[in-house]
């Protein structure tokens, strides 16, 4: 047997879920816990170290261990720790490698395929580099999912199989990191609309401030200062994150340090921290996290009042006022019924079950709604993504030429469900040239397909022995049945995020500022929605060109890995 | 470089009038100048605009000729009403009017009517739109203007290879690649050279074009 897991790879914690039955399970390490820790070590003997035994090495060798690798996927080329440099997909590959084999070893059968939970605000390079990582890790990321889609599709499945139409917010507060996220779902499919969040707000801010209010009152009660002594610094901030995830549930908690030497002799310092006096080093933050809510809410075109269904995520969304604070502006209250901690995970997990064709209960939506493919050279068509696939879908074959010494290629991109070509619509045509001179029937071609959430479809076509590629980025707005609201709601949100991760010009950069201005007005007119989703599009295709000419040095060459590699297709005729 | 070069070097065409010259000149350095674009790619290609500005424009000082009206209002443009022009207009000379305007309102965006506007009947409206994909500074649709050149006459050729000799822009690699294999000598040999100067161009960058050129 082999299966598909769900993955929530995360800036401090990895964690790996399956669906058991009917319900998802968190899949626990070698170790028995339930997160992995996402870091990376080299051991003094030059072993890798993966999780918790990782984390031990970095107490005592900081230098040895690389943290929050999540970070720098899709941004940076290196990554320095155990006195090397290594990319950073290689760095999160261990971590997913280890949780997988962890897996196996819990699950009892080989694992080969996942689904993989990124933040929504991730843009495509970062989006690559993971499922570039999965792939050195040996897993195929069947699906590269939004974290807040994770979550609101956990949410769905455990109320019962909720198949209503609704408004979800998705309320993330975890270590590193807070989003805030409105979804429309309908069962299990969802999209999301907008997202807003900052990256410098998590709940290792709040330990940070905490600790702050401790170090000081250890300098004034005790006379000892903690900030003149790393190691007791680093003690005192575990201990703060302790206190803070012990005042959850109970309403005090004390942080103690015997055995220190103060200037008259040795000391037991120790600070209580009570409720009152936890939420007021916490209100600023999560006064803060209520802003983007606030945000979210007004980007997202929506009342409080239109939420329908409220679900939190992350560490930090556990602490009680925060829920709290959440409930009042709300005016309801959030589905309790689920861990924050594992909620994305779980939902990465229902996935992984879909994919699989094991799930009853929940309806489905995002599905491509018809055929794409290409015509070839005795007008006959070739489907790469078959109807009914499920969002983001990916369709990979393997061409060829029909001429000896051919040396290019034209790509026409239709959309019909006829075997012949000339019965289906043509969405595009693109040339390759560039071929090696060959015989006819030698050069292998492969091509791409790929539709993502946003319905943009993005044809690639590349000589597998030049290297030279080609592509093509298309919208066919009737594959969507959003309305043109959501469309253009959805597509905004894809544009804000990939033009995050690119260095474009001022041009583009105010060009695109001047459409995003445009979405606002666009509710209650669908013929404005109509407009600047088209703008939207001739933007995002732009910007997919860009991403991709940044990428084309490294592109991995296991992403273009076909079924049957190195032998030719039985559809090798392409013109 | 000679007069239409120059012309073709803005994404214009031959003779356009001075009102356009700005305007292309304006939308050209916004997206080339080494300030708004990191990529020293663009270096290069803003050189011979700016070069070819400057030359113009001194001249249009110098011997001024009857003012034309400003075809484009730079922050009035309507690109659907154009778009539906180029898609729809009967008159080939309206529908290249239109490519035309849809080049000069600097807006990107406009190439999902452009790219469309790349399988009209008439070579003029076609080799308007790639010249209006070369004024925008477009990263997309290298492979789709490769296409136009494999599709088209003599004549649509000339014009593609001649705005790629002017812009000497890496949207045009494609292009120049499937050139290469061109029947006729000539434009073989312009594919040849254009292709080896882009080629010294990227190995001095470092950065690899829209197509690799191998």
């Amino acid at each position: 047997m082999r299966g598909v897991i769900g993955l929530d790879f995360g800036t401090t914690n990895t964690l790996c879920a399956w669906m058991d039955g009917e319900n998802p399970i968190i899949v626990p390490n070698e170790r028995g816990e339930r997160a992995t820790p996402s870091v990376v070590a080299v051991s003094d003997s030059g072993e890798l170290l993966v999780g918790s035994s990782a984390r031990n090495q970095a107490l005592a060798d900081p230098h040895s261990a690389l943290f929050g690798v999540k970070r720098l996927l899709g941004k940076s080329q290196t990554a320095e720790f155990g006195g090397g440099l290594h990319a950073p997909e290689d760095a999160a590959a261990a971590i997913i490698s280890k949780v997988k084999l962890d897996a196996e070893h819990f699950l009892g059968f080989e694992i080969d395929r996942a689904v993989i939970t990124v933040p929504a605000r991730f843009g495509d390079p970062q989006r690559r580099a993971v499922r570039a990582a999965a792939s050195r890790a040996g897993l195929k990321a069947e699906r590269i999912m939004n974290e807040p889609s994770a979550a609101a599709l956990a949410r769905a499945w455990v109320s019962a199989k909720d198949d209503q139409d609704r408004l979800v917010l998705v309320y993330d507060f975890g270590g590193g990191t807070f989003d805030a996220t409105v979804l429309r779902a309908k069962g299990g499919s969802c999209f999301v609309l907008s997202s807003e969040g900052d990256d410098a707000l998590g709940g290792m801010d709040i330990d940070a401030a905490m600790y702050r209010d401790a170090a000081d009152r250890f300098k004034a009660e005790f006379g000892i200062d903690p900030d003149s002594d790393q190691y007791l610094s680093r003690l005192l901030v575990d201990l703060c994150e302790k206190a803070k995830i012990e005042l959850s549930t109970r309403d005090e908690a004390t942080i103690a340090v015997p055995f220190l030497r103060g200037p008259d002799g040795l000391v037991h310092p120790s600070v209580k921290f009570d409720r009152r006096r936890f939420e007021r080093i916490a209100a600023p933050f999560i006064t803060r996290s209520m802003n983007l809510v606030e945000r979210v809410l007004g980007s997202a075109g929506v009342k409080a009042s239109d939420i329908g269904a409220l679900v939190l995520s992350g560490g930090s969304s556990r602490i009680p006022m925060a829920r709290r604070l959440l409930g009042e502006a709300m005016g309801r209250e959030a589905d309790p019924r689920v861990n924050p901690d594992e909620i994305v995970a779980l939902g990465a997990a229902v996935e992984a079950a879909r994919i699989e064709g094991r799930l009853n209960g929940l309806s489905f939506t995002d599905v491509c709604s018809r055929t794409f493919g290409l015509e070839i050279d005795n007008g006959k068509f070739i489907p790469l993504i078959k109807k009914n696939e499920p969002l983001p879908a990916v369709g990979r074959q393997l061409f060829t030429t029909v001429e000896d010494y051919q040396r290019s290629v034209e790509l026409h991109v239709i959309q019909g469900e006829e075997p012949t070509a000339a019965s289906g619509v043509s969405i595009g045509r693109f040339l390759l040239p560039g071929i090696r001179k060959a015989p006819k029937g030698d050069p292998r071609i492969a091509v791409e397909f790929t539709i993502d959430e946003g319905d943009m479809l993005i044809v690639r076509a590349r000589d597998m022995d030049t290297g030279v590629e080609q592509s093509i980025a298309v919208f066919d707005g009737g594959l969507d049945s959003r309305s043109p609201q959501d469309r253009v709601l959805a597509l905004a949100q894809i544009a804000r995020r990939e033009a995050a991760g690119l260095t474009v010009d001022a041009a583009l950069a105010k060009e695109l500022e001047e459409v995003l201005a445009m979405v606002p007005a666009c509710v209650g007119d669908d013929q404005k929605a109509v407009m600047t989703a088209t703008l939207l599009e001739g933007l995002l295709s732009e910007l997919s060109a860009r991403s991709t000419l940044i990428d084309a040095p490294q592109v991995d060459a296991s992403e273009l890995r076909f079924p049957g590699s190195g032998m030719r297709s039985s559809e090798k005729d392409l013109r | 470089m000679s007069d239409r070069a120059m012309y073709l070097a803005l994404g214009l065409e031959p003779g356009a009038p001075s009102a356009e010259l700005k305007q292309a000149y304006r939308n050209l350095s916004l997206k080339l100048h080494p300030d708004a674009s990191k990529d020293p790619q663009t270096a290069r290609r803003f050189d011979i605009v700016a070069k070819a500005y400057a030359t113009l424009s001194i001249r249009e000082r110098d011997h001024p000729r009857a003012p034309v009206n400003l075809l484009v209002e730079p922050d009035s443009v309507d690109l659907f009403a154009l778009g539906a022009e180029l898609a729809n207009n009967p008159k080939p000379e309206l529908r290249r009017l239109a490519a035309k305007r849809l080049g000069l309102s600097g807006k990107r965006s406009a190439w999902v009517f452009l790219r469309k506007g790349l399988y009209d009947q008439e070579p003029a409206v076609v080799a308007s739109c790639v010249r209006a994909a070369a004024v925008l500074g477009l990263a997309q649709g290298a492979g789709e203007i490769a296409g136009a050149y494999d599709r088209g006459g003599p004549e649509l050729r000339n014009a593609i290879l001649e705005t790629a000799k002017a812009t000497r822009d890496g949207l045009f690699s494609a292009t120049l690649e499937a050139a290469k294999s061109d029947l006729d000598p000539r434009r073989r040999a312009t594919a040849y050279s254009l292709l080896q100067e882009l080629r010294a161009l990227a190995s001095i960058s470092g950065q690899s074009y829209h197509a690799e050129v191998s």
